[in-house]
């Protein structure tokens, strides 16, 4: 009998698709709401399931504004440890059945978090990340690299110059990822203000490169 | 060249990324013919570009790894201060509240009742009501009368 490697495939990937469908029956995923209900009920493995699902976003938000990778690690931590503490304190105000919006409320700390670390450190002016070089896309040429990594530059300390509501919506739609409707629960207001906010902010950011090109071309 | 003003909005979605199906290809379509409006697309889709920040270095990501641990240890310490600083505060208000029962009876005794006040200020009123009545010439001549060494008349 010839060997068929095409239909081995089928098989072989029908059975992974099988083999995943078992897992997912076996253990479905709990929501944040669920997970944090766990923790706080005494489950300590539903703490390190919250944090890892989070982490890298949340992370990604607060870097913006900690130029120091220990900074924002340990903002990352605090802004987990205020939600679940936040959490706690919603469950013995409002009884056990009172909703924990864990992912909003995370977010929202974390903004708070970072924005206060850079008005108390006053690092508005520092360039909040180094590897200027690796954020853009592959450069063609030495120069366009450059030319790509000052314009960069200029953008992110716009960014951090942005009015609040702009900057917050701005920050959580670009390093978190996060949609426009989780952004608008996270900052309290509707998933429209939140794009009419990213609107704005991407509107007075291509502002500010287009005057920097006009500079340019005057000198 | 600009931007149509009709598409401005959908411009904006597009380099946020959030256009439907439907949409996007209606602004491709129009982006096909419209100079200004590519431009201006390309411009938005770089401005945001541009803002991003760079990828997670492999370092941080390694750092990252340890979060969930460190932050429940960093919970649990929390937990422990926090229940350290619950004991001390009962503990304080446990002392003073003793301190306020053994005070009590004594400040109890010193405070002046409404009657006693009564009592303190009947005799002042009384020597001032009398201090009013006195008449200093009249003592004075009675006195000199019955005693008939200074006026001698």
């Amino acid at each position: 009998m010839p060997f068929d490697a095409k239909a081995e495939q089928s098989v072989d990937s029908r059975l992974r698709r099988a083999l995943r469908l078992v897992e997912m029956v076996a253990e479905p995923e709990l929501d944040d709401d669920e997970l944090c209900r766990a923790f706080l009920a005494g489950d300590e493995s539903a703490f390190g399931d919250l944090v890892r699902r989070h982490q890298v976003r949340v992370y990604s938000v607060v870097r913006r504004y900690a130029p120091d990778s220990e900074d924002a690690r340990d903002l990352t931590q605090r802004s987990f440890l205020r939600a679940f503490q936040a959490a706690r304190r919603a469950l013995s105000r409002f009884g056990p059945t009172h909703s924990i919006p864990f992912q909003a409320w995370l977010f929202r700390i974390a903004v708070n978090l970072g924005k206060n670390h850079a008005r108390q450190e006053r690092r508005w002016k520092r360039a909040p990340i180094v590897d200027v070089e690796l954020s853009g896309p592959p450069q063609t040429s030495a120069l366009d690299a450059l030319v790509w990594a000052e314009a960069s530059k200029l953008v992110r300390k716009a960014v951090l110059k942005l009015p609040r509501r702009q900057r917050e919506v701005f920050t959580l739609r670009v390093d978190a990822e996060l949609s426009f409707g989780e952004v608008g629960s996270a900052l309290g207001m509707s998933e429209n203000s939140a794009k009419v906010h990213f609107h704005y902010a991407v509107k007075r950011l291509r502002l500010v490169l287009a005057e920097r090109g006009d500079k340019e071309e005057e000198s | 060249m600009s931007a149509c003003s009709d598409f401005e909005r959908l411009l904006l979605e597009r380099a946020s990324d959030t256009l439907t199906p439907e949409q996007s290809a209606r602004l491709e379509k129009h982006l096909a013919i419209c100079a200004g409006c590519a431009a201006e697309a390309r411009a938005l889709v770089e401005t945001v570009a541009l803002a991003k920040l760079p990828p997670l270095t492999p370092k941080e990501r390694i750092s990252l790894q340890g979060m969930p641990l460190s932050a429940l240890a960093a919970w649990h310490r929390a937990e422990r201060r926090n229940r350290l600083f619950r004991r001390a505060g009962l503990g304080i208000a446990a002392a003073a509240a003793v301190a306020l029962v053994s005070v009590l009876p004594t400040l109890k005794r010193n405070v002046p009742t409404k009657n006693s006040a009564v009592q303190v200020e009947d005799p002042t009123l009384a020597a001032l009501e009398s201090w009013g009545a006195e008449d200093p010439i009249a003592d004075s001549l009675a006195d000199s009368i019955l005693g008939g060494d200074v006026l001698d008349e």
